[in-house]
């Protein structure tokens, strides 16, 4: 309401006007607030890989350690993102998995996983991140029970939670 | 035998001890981890909180300029963006929102500022089904009772009562596996996202760079009370502006390690706007509700630090005195230190109602020197004693704290009963019908009554300095 903003405003212009010193915005670097302990192997996929694995996630680093997880978990069928049926879609269906290239919310209980693109990977706190833009579909990559985020390229294996907000660019979500 | 009659003294001492347990056990649990995980992520960790803590005092000591900022930045990115005074304004705004949408069937994710406006009973008065999707405040809610704890809403339940809440409300049978408990949730949940017309949401954050709304959540209900939909309101408190987009990172990392331990919340959402055009699922249309609710009018008083928080309940979790009482005890949406503070301040014309809550801390220390924005909460628990004295003086006992009182404030009275208590020796007193001083004396031997010693001897010690006082 117009009124509110007006009065909020006022109310806050007003109370700021009796603060003599204000505090400065204080300088850092972005390092300040980096975990280091959890970079120290050697490469992005391995600090990522750790930290994953210790909030419960899968590093997979192939295909065929995908089909085994599928395997385990009994899952059989589950949605696609239609980017990536000739690169992997293809293959599983080719190793008795069914594939759907088309989201349907009317089945979602039906779905035994979803797999969409990663926009990128954050070895710092082992997270994957997803955006609008790269993500088929929300709701695919939400509701089945197991999700499977497919980083394309190493290029998307960030460092730090820093290096992923710079990321974000002009992204809505 | 009692000598207080607060309010929260009574609520604490008929807690169960059940509850208590459940209480004392989770709080210290998380204390103890977050401990753990500060210290092995970084050399000083003190260092980080104070860094936080002192752009979050810059960002609330220019929030004008920075409200704007976020403002602008929100109506650029594509969303609607209102101000709600008080709680009254909130509700409402919320509800001509989802009227002008058509929206009947509500999903929420877990919000503190919700709680505050008591949004879901208006929502529910007026016709619009709201469902809360976080697993806490769903079981809080089917439970129609209210979050004693910041981050974990049911901290004063256990796994049983819980249990017995499912199968009351024909969610499966009786049983108190946590798995089991969550799956079933999810099942019913599920159902509520789909057929849901608006997801409401607070945020844990807001860059005024970007207008980027942060919502943090361990369960993925945030993003899932977006995707189905086609509209997101979110309810933010003026003070969870942040200046720039690459400030979230010193304050996610804080946040998820302060709250509950983790390095980084399961779920991190970053909202700028309505779901982009390529993407099929979530919202078309965003609205953000900034919330002012008492919170200017504290901007310029001597306790603006408390506007710095970002609700992350460590205060909560190490502070003795939340412990043994719960969150419930203190009658507010926020308990422990930070209800202790905040509470009476949002109250407003209602502070006296809230007076009891700064006393009720043993000054300790121990939640500034957990909570990672550095606010100094013991110093602001005494100026507000200080204001309760003022504003709200407590109305003593008939006894004994009546009598005392009297005496304590009278130098004559207290020099008169310090000599004439002596009469007191003689007495017999284990022979007194007085059942409290009965009980004290079986346990305990009085000493001898020696009252006006003192004053003899500091008016009669050597290389005594005259005082008018004396």
């Amino acid at each position: 309401m117009k009124d509110d903003r007006d009065a909020i405003f006022q109310s806050i212009e007003k109370a700021l006007k009796t603060t003599e010193k204000r505090t400065p915005l204080p300088e850092y670097e972005e390092s300040d607030c980096v975990a280091l302990p959890r970079l120290s192997k050697a490469s992005n996929w391995d600090n990522f890989a750790h930290n994953f694995s210790a909030v419960s996630g899968r590093p997979l680093d192939s295909v065929a350690s995908l089909i085994a997880f599928f395997k385990t978990e009994e899952a059989t069928f589950g949605y696609c993102d239609p980017a990536l049926r000739e690169t992997l879609g293809q293959t599983l269906e080719a190793n008795g998995l069914t594939m759907a290239y088309e989201f349907d919310r009317q089945h979602i209980d039906d779905y035994h996983f979803g797999i969409t693109r990663a926009s990128a990977a954050i070895a710092e706190t082992g997270t994957v991140m997803l955006t609008d833009g790269d993500t088929s579909d929300r709701l695919a990559a939400l509701a089945p029970w197991i999700h499977i985020a497919v980083l394309e390229s190493s290029d998307g294996l960030l460092r730090t939670v820093g290096d992923a907000i710079r990321l974000f660019g002009r992204e809505p979500n | 035998m009692s000598v207080s009659s607060q309010p929260i003294d009574r609520y604490a001492g008929n807690l169960s001890a059940r509850t208590r347990q459940s209480v004392i056990h989770s709080a210290a649990l998380t204390t103890g981890q977050r401990v753990t995980i500060l210290n092995q992520d970084y050399p000083e960790p003190d260092e980080l909180r104070k860094l936080a803590g002192q752009i979050k005092q810059h960002t609330i000591e220019h929030l004008d300029s920075y409200l704007q900022q976020a403002e602008a930045s929100l109506t650029t990115a594509g969303a609607t963006v209102h101000f709600a005074s008080d709680a009254q304004s909130a509700r409402e705004t919320i509800l001509e929102i989802l009227r002008k949408e058509k929206a009947t069937r509500v999903v929420k994710s877990k919000s503190m500022a919700t709680e505050e406006v008591g949004l879901n009973p208006f929502l529910e008065e007026n016709g619009v089904e709201t469902v809360e999707t976080d697993l806490g405040e769903f079981i809080i809610q089917i439970d129609d009772d209210h979050p004693s704890h910041i981050v974990r809403p049911i901290i004063h339940k256990n796994r049983s009562e819980v249990a017995a809440s499912f199968e009351r409300e024909g969610l499966g049978d009786y049983n108190e596996d946590p798995e089991t408990i969550t799956r079933r949730a999810r099942r019913h949940l599920r159902a509520k996202y789909l057929a849901s017309d608006a997801g409401i949401t607070g945020a844990n954050f807001v860059s005024a760079e970007s207008g980027r709304l942060v919502i943090v959540t361990n369960e993925g209900n945030a993003r899932f009370s977006m995707a189905p939909n086609r509209l997101h309101i979110a309810l933010v408190g003026i003070e969870k502006i942040i200046p720039r987009d690459q400030d979230l990172a010193v304050f996610l990392n804080l946040l998820g390690r302060s709250a509950t331990a983790q390095q980084l919340s399961v779920y991190t959402q970053f909202i700028n706007g309505p779901k982009a055009r390529v993407q099929p699922s979530g919202p078309e249309t965003m609205h953000v509700v900034f919330l002012d609710n008492g919170r200017s009018s504290n901007l310029a008083g001597p306790n603006r630090e408390i506007l710095r928080c970002i609700r992350c309940g460590a205060c909560q979790n190490v502070c003795p005195v939340y412990r043994q009482a719960s969150g419930h005890a203190y009658r507010a949406v926020y308990g422990g230190p930070i209800g202790a503070v905040l509470s009476p301040l949002l109250a407003g014309p209602d502070f006296p109602q809230y007076a009891d809550l700064p006393k009720a801390s043993s000054l300790c220390g121990a939640c500034q020197e957990v909570c990672p924005v550095n606010i100094p909460i013991p110093d602001l628990l005494l100026r507000l004693r200080a204001k309760g004295k003022e504003e709200a003086p407590l109305k003593p006992d008939p006894l004994p704290m009546a009598p005392f009182g009297k005496l304590a404030t009278s130098p004559k009275l207290w020099r008169t009963s310090m000599t004439a208590s002596k009469a007191m020796n003689y007495l017999p007193l284990t022979l007194m019908p007085v059942k409290p001083l009965k009980e004290w004396l079986a346990l305990r031997t009085l000493p001898k009554w020696q009252g006006g010693e003192f004053r003899k001897w500091m008016r009669t010690r050597p290389n005594r300095k005259e005082s008018p006082g004396s």
